[in-house]
């Protein structure tokens, strides 16, 4: 499958993580082949199938990995050369910390002090209190659940307020209000400039979040940007609609006859399923026809431009 | 199958349970009948307190639970030859075959051999992994993981399935799959589900009915179709500017809430048609129009307060 | 025309007979044995239970060999009985602190446990189970060797006179065999129980008997040879308890021999039941539902 690219645009200067022809291969085992990105500020989402290469990825993002060829900047610099750029990055990953005997501060404070930081108790109060957990806890760190070890993580990450984020898995383990505060404190990251990376498996989660993604499949950049217009470029897969109105018979005659849709169906008494390979064109059409033919319109569903359809297109499966 | 349609498959009431000064349960009602029903709350509601108890591994303190007709605690063995569990954790015995470690669980559920080594290879194929029954589970992915557990707890052909968390670390496409798999165990095999997770949306996809525990006791219970409502207004999105079609239909008489670039019209006789007839008139791409319904989210988010 | 016909595919329900919740504890107790012999493992699990079951029949099977090859020859001089048991002990020993931890920690850690509390077992008959097994491989230890002693001394001739006697042989060495197997083998699964990881247990229970060894020696070194701290020597205690049950006086210099016998079978017993009671009480406490 050929790559899918709004990226031409959107690589400019200002792009705060840049990969240019990033290829990572272990042995003989190919984990990442020749990917080229520019990501600014604002939060994105890095998806892939499981074994896709998106740990390996990351590690490279945060300097952690060096590139087998093709370099990787962040802020122009090279992560792995550059101290000063590796103290802008901050990085949760996704396994579990070892540091289980350590105090939640304590943990924090560790990272803080390896940064250099100046007050490192300060900073790491700050960190824990933005994460809204308890910098006062005294309980050890292997006695969290999964959802607090997730915020402590992300504590750690931004302790030293970096400019780029890299988050691995951060929503796994997290219940639905936990989720919502996580997905919220991402936003406010985003707000105050920074660059979030955010790999995640919830595709139902990341369609809030943000719907900027970098899509990685078996190694390689299959897509990059708003995940809506990847929808749209998806043009040898006609968009499948569902409506609902008081007359679905009318109504199909009618976006037949101004030739929007390619085929339709008659489902239930009122229901109608719609395949349109020019979803802008429909969109505006159906609206018109169905004024035009006195047909109320009762509910229109897209079936498939949901990022789950997208994701499934793009790797193929 | 439950085959008795008058007894629940799970029957709570008034359940309490704490551990020492730890009130986890405050008593706890609900009635949990045939289908896939999910398991809701939020991280240290009670839902692992809650399964320890149907499982019968702990005495309650107080109320009466019934589980499959029976007390868990009073005849748990007997039982939990009927229940079939796969644990959150992914640690299996990375040494043993997956086809070794199947065949054991079943066996230990009072299968014969010859029948739990047969059944056992069925489960395995079942879940999609007949042609990596014979490796050792220390050598498999999460997703294959998964579906051991999934094949453990299902090989024995259980009346009751207990799934906790069965698509944590599973990617979209396995956990579309995994998925699948569950809703054909609770609709073909006949199996009844009780699916513990944190992903509202995998619950809203397969489950039958919810069950979401909330500071102790359930806050709410019942089948997911009640969740509809389509008095509460129209969402509607567009390609185009939102704020501009939320002005011009406020500005004719409709009542409008704005989120994101989702618009919320409140129901009225002629709202349809003036959404319609507005958008037409803007020019603008009409990208979605449903009535608004209460997620399982708002549900969530209400009783968890 | 021949007919065609689409067979049912897919999941079939069992509606055949189940076994009862016991029979999942003899299931349990046989996997268990399978387990800690490194049967259906790697080699390199196998080698460690091998040695030990070489070490406690070699001398018999050598003994046996003899006495086939040599048939009455004047060099099979029959010592007491009680004196192969202290090869038998160190043996056990080296079972009980290598081999068995496997049976119970390992399903800790590989969150086997949790598998098996939603089985009909509980944690007391999962516990039953485990130590059945260890019991059994130890048993096969203890009363492996002396039977076939036993039997060639029949065959030379040479064995218990009569019927009577015969049998009463035969009691003894059951019950010394079975008493040893249980004595190690709660010392053993006790220990376990509080070690998730397999090379810990065996570490301690490689070194409880080392330093009562040191201790009671130690003790009765400084109290001029007082036989009762000798009873806090685990290897002497169990010697001692199979001269006991033999009715035989240990030959060896500074054995127990003065102390009644009631007092030793007590001190034997108790030790059991504490590390039982403490193996259940422990389990108990472990959180499982996760």
């Amino acid at each position: 499958m050929s790559a899918i690219s709004l990226s031409s645009t959107e690589i400019s200067p200002t792009s705060m993580v840049q990969a240019a022809g990033v290829s990572k291969w272990f042995g003989d085992l190919v984990a990442v082949s020749d990917v080229s990105f520019g990501i600014g500020a604002g939060v994105t989402a890095l998806l892939g199938p499981n074994g896709a290469g998106k740990s390996t990825l990351l590690r490279i993002i945060c300097g952690l990995a060096r590139p087998s060829k093709g370099t990787l900047t962040i802020l122009g610099k090279d992560p792995r050369r550059d101290v000063a750029v590796l103290g802008r990055i901050g990085m949760a990953p996704q396994q579990e910390t070892l540091w289980d005997q350590l105090s939640g501060l304590e943990f924090v404070q560790l990272a803080a002090q390896l940064h250099g930081l100046s007050h490192p108790v300060e900073a790491a109060r700050g960190a824990i209190a933005m994460v809204e957990l308890d910098a006062d806890d005294e309980r050890s760190l292997s006695t969290y659940s999964k959802g607090m070890r997730q915020r402590i993580k992300l504590a750690q990450a931004i302790v030293h307020d970096p400019l780029v984020v890299v988050l691995d898995e951060p929503l796994t383990g997290l219940d639905p209000r936990q989720r919502r505060a996580m997905i919220a404190l991402f936003h406010r990251l985003s707000d105050a400039g920074k660059c979030v990376i955010v790999s995640s498996h919830v595709l139902d989660e990341v369609e809030r979040f943000g719907s900027r993604v970098l899509v990685i499949a078996q190694g390689r950049l299959v897509a990059e940007g708003d995940f809506h217009k990847i929808r749209d470029l998806m043009d040898d897969r006609p968009l499948r609609i569902s409506i609902r109105s008081n007359q679905p018979r009318t109504l199909a005659i009618a976006l037949l006859e101004c030739g929007v849709i390619s085929g339709c169906e008659l489902q239930d008494p009122d229901a109608l399923v719609v395949s349109t390979s020019d979803v802008m064109f429909f969109r505006r059409a159906v609206a018109l026809a169905a004024r035009d033919h006195q047909v109320s319109l009762l509910e229109i569903r897209p079936l498939d431009d949901d990022l789950e359809s997208v994701f499934r297109y793009l790797v193929g499966q | 199958m439950s085959d008795l349609i008058d007894a629940p498959v799970i029957f709570a009431e008034g359940v309490r349970k704490s551990y020492g000064t730890n009130h986890v349960l405050l008593g706890l009602d609900c009635e949990v009948g045939s289908g896939i029903t999910g398991l809701l709350g939020a991280n240290g509601a009670g839902k692992s307190t809650l399964i320890g108890l149907i499982l019968g591994l702990r005495p309650r303190h107080g109320g009466v639970l019934s589980v499959l007709g029976v007390d868990p605690h009073q005849s748990g063995p007997e039982l939990r030859l009927r229940l079939g569990y796969a644990p959150e954790h992914h640690n299996l015995p990375g040494d043993v075959q997956a086809a070794d470690l199947v065949q054991h669980v079943a066996q230990l559920h009072g299968l014969p051999k010859r029948i739990a080594t047969e059944r056992a290879s069925n489960a395995l194929w079942q879940v999609g992994l007949g042609e990596e029954r014979f490796r050792p589970i220390g050598t498999m992915s999460t997703g294959q993981r998964q579906r051991v557990k999934m094949a453990q707890a299902l090989a024995h052909d259980p009346d009751l399935l207990l799934l906790d968390e069965p698509t944590d670390g599973l990617d979209p496409v396995q956990r579309d799959a995994m998925l699948a798999l569950i809703g054909q165990v609770g609709s073909e095999f006949g199996i009844d589900i009780l699916l513990s997770s944190h992903l509202l949306e995998e619950i809203e996809r397969v489950c039958d009915s919810v069950v979401i525990l909330a500071n102790g006791v359930v806050g709410y219970s019942g089948a997911l179709d009640d969740l509809d409502s389509p008095e509460a207004g129209m969402r509607v999105e567009v390609d185009g500017d939102s704020q501009l079609l939320a002005d011009v239909l406020e500005a004719r008489g409709a009542e409008v809430s704005i989120q994101h670039n989702s618009l919320t019209v409140s129901s009225s006789a002629t709202a349809n048609d003036l959404i319609r007839d507005t958008v037409a008139e803007l020019g603008m791409g009409l990208r979605r129009l449903e009535p608004h319904r209460t997620t399982l989210e708002d549900v969530f988010i209400e009783v968890s307060k | 025309m021949s007919e065609a016909r689409i067979h049912a595919r897919g999941y079939l329900a069992y509606e055949g007979p189940r076994h009862s919740p016991s029979r999942a504890m003899c299931n349990l107790a046989y996997h268990t044995v399978q387990r800690v012999l490194g049967l259906k493992r790697s080699n390199w699990q196998k080698v460690l239970p091998a040695l030990t079951l070489i070490i406690a029949f070699m001398p018999a099977i050598v003994f046996v060999g003899l006495a086939v090859l040599l048939p009455g020859s004047e060099e099979l001089e029959l010592g007491e009985s009680g004196e192969y048991y202290v090869i038998i002990v160190g043996a056990l020993y080296l079972f009980a602190a290598f081999v068995a931890p496997e049976a119970v920690c390992t399903d800790r850690r590989s969150g086997m446990l949790g598998l098996y509390m939603a089985s009909p077992l509980n944690r007391n008959t999962y516990l039953v189970s485990k130590f059945a097994a260890i019991v059994g491989v130890l048993a096969f230890m203890t009363i492996g060797p002396p039977l076939l002693m036993l039997i060639a001394y029949t065959l030379e001739g040479v064995g218990p006179d009569g019927v009577v006697d015969w049998l009463a042989e035969l009691g003894r060495l059951l019950s010394a065999g079975l008493l040893m197997a249980v004595f190690w083998g709660s010392l053993s699964i006790a220990v376990s129980c509080l070690f998730e990881r397999r090379t810990r247990a065996s570490v301690v229970i490689f070194l409880i008997p080392l330093v009562s060894t040191a201790v009671g020696d130690g003790l009765s070194e400084a109290t001029e040879f007082s036989d009762s701290y000798q009873l806090i020597n685990l290897f002497s205690l169990s010697v001692e308890t199979v001269y006991r049950i033999y009715g035989q006086v240990n030959p060896v210099e500074g054995a127990i021999v003065r102390i009644d016998t009631w007092l030793v079978f007590a001190v034997t017993s108790g030790l059991i039941v504490a590390s039982c009671w403490f193996a259940c009480w422990r389990y108990q406490q472990i959180e499982i539902e996760r």
